[in-house]
């Protein structure tokens, strides 16, 4: 299907179901219980989860396949955000135009970045990468403030000279972002029973093009170009010595990842419009990092997973406040009850970070394949011995 | 310091020789979360203004000494004693690597571990000693630094990354290079400050120290002055 192996056409269709049903299998618990607070089907976060999937499936196609640890991925988004934003604010309130603007933006940036960092390798790559994203970082919120709005961020305002399409609604108030008259933030919700589904039009639009660009992802993980970049990846010196150079390779790895990006940056604007200096900062691009570690780099599925498991602690261990916990552990004795709501009051909260943490650590310690590896190692233990083991992808360098 | 550079390289760092660079980065950086959030976790979120000792407080006039006018160059004192410190700090650390047998043990370890483990020598009980000393100097750095800017839990990450790009400007394995990276780097963001210089490219201070990270890196692939075969497998 769709010239895949079947493997991956599974795979793929998998991925499918479960983002189109996603507003159901996020949903879990009914909307008045004590659980509703894992529930994550609500529109915002889900976008979260599909936006940062895709940001994460274009990082692996670079890090993954190539092992050029790139430190300022988060620069791409940027851009992708900001102009996106100015597509809104000069063109129309249509998404197409201002998505495509930020994938052709952002792979134009990458191209740049990309042609004059991949002079280095290893760390030094990574330095490099860091220092432009940075630099980037620093000159939105300072000398490009004309451009970037500086510290407030890009937003969009009542007196854009909307050229198709009217600068402010009727009523007086800023026009919504669309797709052809269908607004990003239309929702409709279901209710059934005690439980409440929200379909939201913006988490539909970035779930197909995330399932679209997994699709690209999986064609380029099993092209003879994919087959290239893992060869750089495992001895770029014996590539060369085949008379093959690497080059233009990781060069094309390096802004398919970076037009990613832009098409994550550009999404996250169309569901809400306004761009931020800080979405360039490299903590944003050490998140990616996290997030395709974390997954598995390497592994198709890896990244998405690593992006919806932070972006779910995020938002869930962030929400968990000490009346939760004490309303969790009510069953135990008083005195017990306190001790360990004050043990696990570190964990949660604002101190989700120092979970995210510990994990991330737990995973490269003991995990280097991320969780994908994990499943593989829990799968094998079902199997007979004699199974040869799965190809363990090797840590990049 | 000393003691938790021990117990980190001991618990964690030890296990990860083996394993690629980008490895090494991750956990360490990983480890770097979750000491930043126990931090805050002890001490709150907002800074702790810590006030340099009495004795150092106020500023040095400069100026009248190359005859200008009292309060046109000055200069605080606690900058002057920060500055002393790191010399000597710079100095000790120096002469320890450079003329001490252990010093010597733990460059010739660098460069090839595998050797000088076969020679009989326990490079593994070093390493962790240099990487307590690590953990101590940075310490110290910060403790000095308090009084000029107050502690954070989060100033860690901001120093991170400019030490990152000092250290691989200035060249892996080579203090002197650091040193010279820093002040290069230090140096060109101070002046790049100045009014006359940000009207001219207007932003520069901001950009300046990674533009110039960045031509480095290009012009000299191991830094400034780093050594061949050190982080290049």
């Amino acid at each position: 299907m769709f010239g895949l192996e079947k493997k991956d056409a599974t795979l793929l269709v998998i991925v499918a179901i479960l983002t189109l049903f996603a507003p159901f299998l996020l949903n879990p618990f009914p909307s008045e219980s004590a659980m509703a607070q894992f529930n994550a089907g609500y529109p915002d976060l889900m976008q979260r989860f599909v936006i940062f999937g895709i940001f994460a499936i274009g990082f692996n196609i670079l890090f993954g396949l190539t092992g050029y640890l790139s430190f300022g991925h988060a620069a791409f988004l940027g851009v992708g955000s900001y102009s996106a934003v100015w597509m809104f604010k000069l063109l129309s309130m249509n998404v197409i135009p201002a998505i495509v603007l930020s994938i052709v933006v952002a792979g134009l940036f990458s191209l740049v970045i990309g042609y004059i960092s991949l002079r280095r390798s290893g760390i030094y790559f990574s330095i490099l990468t860091l220092a432009f994203a940075q630099m980037s970082f620093n000159l939105a919120y300072s000398v490009l403030t004309p451009i970037t709005n500086g510290e407030t961020g890009l937003q969009l305002t009542l007196n854009d000279p909307r050229v198709l399409g009217q600068s402010a609604t009727a009523d007086g108030s800023i026009p919504v972002t669309s797709l052809f008259g269908l607004e990003m933030r239309s929702t409709y919700e279901l209710v059934m029973g005690p439980w409440t589904f929200q379909f939201n039009a913006g988490y539909y639009l970035c779930a197909i093009i995330m399932v679209l660009a997994f699709y690209l992802s999986i064609r380029i993980f099993r092209s003879p170009f994919g087959l290239m970049l893992r060869a750089i990846k495992s001895n770029q010196t014996r590539m060369s010595y085949t008379g093959l150079n690497p080059k233009p390779y990781t060069l094309a790895a390096f802004v398919i990842s970076g037009m990613y990006a832009g098409l994550a940056g550009g999404l996250m604007a169309s569901m809400d419009p306004l761009a931020g200096a800080e979405r360039m900062q490299w903590t944003a691009s050490g998140e990616v990092v996290l997030m395709t570690i974390l997954g598995g780099a390497g592994t198709l599925i890896g990244p998405v997973l690593g992006a919806g498991f932070i972006k779910y602690f995020e938002n869930i261990f962030s929400k968990i406040n000490d009346t939760v916990l004490h309303s969790w552990f009510s069953f135990m004795p008083d005195a017990l009850e306190n001790i360990v709501v004050i043990l696990v009051h570190p964990f949660i909260g604002k101190g989700w970070h120092l979970t995210l943490g510990l994990m991330f650590m737990m995973v490269v310690i003991f995990l280097p394949g991320g969780l994908v590896e994990g499943g593989q190692r829990i799968r094998r233990l079902f199997r007979r011995k004699d199974d040869t083991p799965a190809a363990k992808t090797e840590p990049a360098e | 310091m000393l003691v938790i550079g021990f117990i980190m390289e001991r618990g964690l760092i030890k296990h990860f020789y083996k394993r690629p660079h980008a490895d090494q980065i991750l956990v360490t950086f990983g480890l770097a979360i979750v000491m930043q959030e126990i931090i805050k976790y002890f001490y709150g979120a907002n800074p702790i203004p810590t006030p340099a000792p009495d004795v150092f407080t106020g500023s040095f006039d400069f100026g009248v000494l190359l005859g200008f006018d009292p309060n046109v160059i000055i200069y605080p004192y606690w900058r002057l004693v920060y500055f002393g410190f790191s010399a000597i700090i710079i100095g000790a650390v120096f002469s320890f690597l450079r003329f001490t047998t252990f010093g010597m043990v733990v460059r010739a370890g660098m460069a090839d571990r595998e050797t000088v483990g076969l020679l009989g020598i326990d490079i593994d009980k070093r390493f962790t000693l240099m990487f307590g000393i690590a953990a101590a100097v940075a310490g110290l750095a910060g403790v000095m630094y308090a009084p000029i800017n107050s502690p954070n839990y989060h100033m860690g990450m901001d120093f991170l990354v400019l030490s990152f790009v000092v250290v691989v400007v200035g060249g892996m394995g080579s203090l002197p290079g650091a040193v010279l990276a820093g002040f290069l780097l230090g140096t060109l963001e101070s002046f790049a400050s100045m009014n006359e210089v940000k009207s001219i490219f207007p932003g520069i201070d901001q950009i300046i120290i990674y533009v110039v990270a960045i031509l480095i890196l290009l012009t000299r692939p191991r830094g400034l002055m780093g050594r061949k075969g050190v982080m290049e497998d």
